[in-house]
């Protein structure tokens, strides 16, 4: 039998095929080239959807391409992973009245056409002498720099893993966004001189004073952390594992034999939880189980991630709680213990509030525990920062992305959370375009 | 079931359905795939002095993706020598003997030579004649096809040699790259012709590649204009066939040609004037068998109406069809959007906004939701917001009433009298 | 542009005329549109004249309207 680590290249390709030519064609030819189009108005970042797909139609590659990269600038990354029945296909007018355009689909033709044949969209604005200092590489970060790259600002980026991307290089299976379109993005945006200091932890390699009087202003676009400690006996266990660490590692290309054969539970339900039960029986687990203390409904992963998982062969345990981890005498997980679950009246987050059926618990047997039950947050940086924030969510000005600091922005998922906004890549995206913009305001003035 | 037999100036055929000449009927084999496929009638590829043709030859137009709207060529007649015609056109017709073969000719506008291809074909047992004078490219810088089917003494002259010798029916074939069609079809009317066919193809270049700058299509890197035919040109084919239609000096019988593709166009055709229509481009694009559905439906449209021969859908449009003058000015119209079917795709809106009268406006309904409504008064009844609107039913024309009809020639006498 | 507004004012200029005793006593159309010369029904001699020039396409079918329906309404009486 092949081991998961020589079929690496299979097992990890885009499991969705691109377009075939024809298709493109046919579907770019479907589009009605609204007038004031509602996809246009549901994408975040507000793509001109109905012209680059026009463009597609009149062979305008390299005009379908920087249309949408204009509005996006991780754009080939959007068209992989966002939940598009929700927002630009979700809205297309051609719903009632027959299939939505494949919006995200088109996008992604036009991406990989981008991506293979290297054009030159932007150009950087003429240097207007102020320097900004981003914090992150990641969409928001990127994103941010490549609109203040184009003011004319001299743009650093500081990064602390060894390539930028963030969430977009190290935080999404390969098989549905491959590691090569976030690098290919990041290209495009130190094409316009952003300098991406990699390997650089701001607080640790790089102190915080220096950033703060080294530059004009400053953005702060760290998005999340590691996922948080599950708080039941026995995760310290060999075999219990982080979903976001788990995906970090296979996307850093490091394919292991060690879950071939295994029985996995992974915890949460939620978009990073499949990505990594999917990842898992990629890595060749026998048997994968999605547990999840709510039900169906209340889960947050995008209903098309939910039918790729069952897709995939992933199972569900609903209404289903984790009360313990236990091992053998070697200190090797053997099962996860959990207790069955009711739910109740709706809680402050408008789910249903779950509530333990007591005396009931019960074992799963299992080789592997994977955590994905959300992620921290990096309250040490934000407080060193001296900023304002709500259990780690840095409050900003809506309008401004202004963080207590009115030379420090933050955007993404670092202000995401507390029910206000979307933790997406295109909601990212949007937000350090904004803030870039609000930035170009605030110190246009100045120069 | 409707009875689909014509008679159409004496040439009989179990349906109004023929192969229009072209590469469809090159040969026999062609010709008798396409009468057991279920065509009445073929004329065949027109016969005349052996020609060389050369490659490519043909181009089609895309249009959103859809291949063929429209269709050209630049081959010329028959590459055949004309035994080897004949001997195929005397076996399919024995073979074939209910099936309409109508031989179409093109020879040099001399008497002796139309007398000697009339009496040759007719020899072989074809059921009637159609002289081209159409076909606009290559034979017509030799002085046919187009070059004399554009002079109406010319096609009067030679429509008269041909009937001096021909004894079967001899139907003259139009050429539309002429300003009045009316003209040339008078001409064929007068030179005794038994019945006229419209349209043939239309001068065109297809396109120029982008990438080579050639033109499309391209011989070793040069082209030619072509005839032009394919959906595309239907529209100009109708208004050539009511053209005729409505002129009491042209009394003779009509075959229709000119984008056909289904029986929807062929019943217009034949609401339009014409008693048997003609087909090309869609057997070359679809194959023959596209002619059961074009039986079929038109079977079925005929049982709906209830009509029990399709002779008698044959110019019933035709008092329909007037001179601009003649159209009632105080008709009025005005678009209506019917909510429950509009998708708000807006199309309506922007081509109202931007290309006619300005009067379709988004309001905010009761719950919020933007949507568009007609200012009735200032719409001019144009009928674009309904023609781009991709939801059917959304947007309805509703008759205005009006109280008396006046037309633009009525109003100009009437004018008249007060000095204007 | 609210063309159904301009034609209301012009239709207004007509009807003003025609209730003043105004009758039509020519139509000129050029290219400057149409020019309806009017005079006042009286016995004398110097009746008083007036002259509307109808720019919007409604009015200009309009006035027509009028003399063509009272010349069929003559024509049937």
């Amino acid at each position: 039998m092949d081991s998961a680590a020589t079929n690496a290249w299979k097992i990890f390709d885009e499991v969705k095929p691109d377009m075939k030519p024809k298709e493109v064609m046919e579907e770019a030819n479907r589009c009605l080239f609204c007038f004031d189009a509602p996809c246009m108005k549901a994408c975040p970042t507000h793509i001109d959807v109905p012209l680059f797909i026009k463009k597609i139609t009149t062979g305008n590659m390299k005009g379908s391409a920087r249309i949408i990269m204009e509005a996006n600038p991780v754009a080939a990354t959007c068209a992989r992973v966002c939940p598009t029945e929700e927002l630009c296909e979700g809205a297309c007018v051609l719903n009632d009245a027959s299939l939505p355009i494949m919006i995200g689909d088109l996008q992604r033709h036009t991406m990989n056409w981008a991506m293979k044949n290297n054009p030159q969209l932007f150009e950087a604005g003429e240097q207007n002498g102020k320097r900004v200092a981003v914090i992150g590489a990641g969409p928001a970060g990127l994103s941010s720099a490549r609109e203040l790259a184009r003011y004319g600002y001299q743009v650093t980026v500081f990064e602390k893993q060894a390539e930028a991307g963030g969430l977009d290089t190290y935080g999404i299976v390969p098989f549905r966004l491959p590691k090569h379109v976030a690098l290919w993005e990041v290209e495009q945006i130190k094409k316009l001189g952003v300098s991406i200091q990699t390997n650089t932890e701001v607080g640790k390699d790089v102190s915080i004073q220096a950033v703060l009087d080294g530059f004009d202003a400053v953005i702060l676009a760290i998005g999340m952390a590691h996922v948080p400690p599950l708080g039941i006996p026995g995760e310290e266990l060999d075999g219990v594992f982080d979903a976001i660490q788990l995906i970090e590692r296979v996307k850093s290309g490091h394919v292991t034999d060690r879950f071939s054969g295994k029985k996995a539970v992974v915890i949460g339900a939620g978009n990073t939880a499949i990505d990594a039960a999917t990842c898992l029986k990629r890595l060749g687990a026998a048997r994968v189980q999605i547990v999840y203390r709510r039900s169906e409904k209340e889960m947050t992963a995008y209903p098309f991630e939910y039918r790729f998982a069952k897709e995939e062969g992933i199972e569900f345990r609903w209404q289903t709680q984790p009360k313990r981890i236990e091992g053998d005498e070697n200190g090797n997980v053997t099962s996860v213990v959990c207790a069955p679950i009711m739910l109740g009246e709706k809680d402050a987050s408008g789910r249903r509030r779950p509530i333990e059926i007591d005396n009931a618990p019960f074992p799963m047997n299992t080789d592997v525990v994977v955590k994905a039950i959300g992620q921290m947050r990096d309250v040490p940086l934000i407080e060193a920062f001296d900023l304002a924030h709500d259990h780690g969510v840095v409050a900003v000005d809506p309008l401004t992305y202004q963080t207590s600091n009115p030379k420090v922005y933050a955007a993404g998922d670092v202000i995401f959370g507390n029910g206000k906004g979307e933790a997406m890549v295109v909601a990212a995206a949007e937000q350090g375009k904004k803030t870039a913009q609000a930035i170009h305001e605030q110190l246009l003035s100045k120069i | 079931m409707a009875d689909l037999h014509i008679d159409f100036a004496g040439i009989k055929s179990k349906n109004p359905f023929w192969l229009a000449s072209g590469p469809p009927t090159n040969t026999g084999y062609q010709v008798q795939r396409a009468f057991d496929a279920g065509w009445g009638g073929a004329v065949w590829k027109t016969l005349g002095d052996p020609v060389i043709n050369v490659t490519s030859r043909f181009s089609g137009l895309n249009y959103g993706g859809q291949r063929v709207a429209g269709f050209n060529n630049i081959e010329l007649i028959t590459d055949r020598p004309l035994e080897v015609n004949l001997r195929e056109i005397r076996e399919t017709k024995r073979a074939y003997p209910d099936h309409a073969i109508i031989a179409s000719l093109m020879v040099e506008p001399k008497q002796e030579k139309w007398h000697e291809i009339v009496k040759r074909v007719e020899d072989v047992g074809v059921d009637g004649l159609e002289l081209n004078f159409g076909c606009p490219h290559g034979m017509a810088e030799r002085g046919m096809g187009s070059a004399s089917g554009q002079v109406p003494e010319l096609v009067e002259k030679q429509t008269y040699w041909t009937k001096e010798a021909a004894e079967t029916p001899v139907i003259v074939k139009l050429t539309p790259n002429i300003t009045d069609i009316t003209a040339t079809a008078y001409a064929a009317a007068q030179g005794g012709a038994d019945a006229i066919s419209m349209i043939n193809t239309i001068n065109s270049l297809m396109g120029v590649d982008l990438d080579t700058w050639n033109t499309i299509p391209n011989v070793a890197g040069k082209g030619t204009h072509g005839g032009y035919c394919g959906p595309a040109v239907k529209p100009i084919a109708l208004s050539m066939v009511a053209e005729c239609a409505t002129q009491p000096d042209i009394p003779v019988p009509i075959s229709g040609i000119g984008g056909i593709e289904n029986w929807q166009d062929a019943a217009e055709f034949m609401l339009m004037g014409a008693s048997s229509v003609q087909v090309c481009t869609a057997a070359m694009h679809h194959g023959f068998r596209i002619v059961e559905d074009m039986i079929d439906g038109l079977n079925n449209y005929l049982d709906e109406k209830g009509l029990a021969s399709v002779s008698d859908l044959v110019g019933r449009s035709v008092s329909k069809y007037k001179k601009w003058g003649d159209l009632d000015l105080n008709h009025k119209v005005v678009a209506r959007i019917n909510q429950d079917y509009c998708i708000h795709c807006n199309k309506c809106h922007i081509a109202c906004e931007d290309a006619a009268h300005q009067c379709i406006e988004f309001y905010t309904e009761s719950d919020g939701t933007r949507a568009l409504k007609v200012r009735e008064q200032d719409c001019v009844g144009c009928n674009l917001c309904s023609i781009v609107c991709p939801a059917e039913g959304a947007i309805d024309m509703i008759d205005q009433p009006s109280d008396v009809s006046m037309t633009w020639n009525e109003r100009q006498r009437l004018i008249s009298t007060f000095g204007g | 542009m609210q063309e159904h507004q301009l034609y209301l004012d012009e239709k207004q200029k007509i009807d003003t005329l025609l209730e003043n005793n105004f009758c039509i006593v020519g139509i000129i159309e050029n290219l400057s549109g149409t020019f309806v010369a009017f005079k006042q029904a009286e016995e004398t001699g110097n009746a008083p004249q007036a002259t509307v020039q109808l720019l919007i396409p409604e009015t200009r079918k309009y006035v027509t309207n009028l003399l063509f329906t009272s010349r069929l309404d003559q024509s049937v009486s």
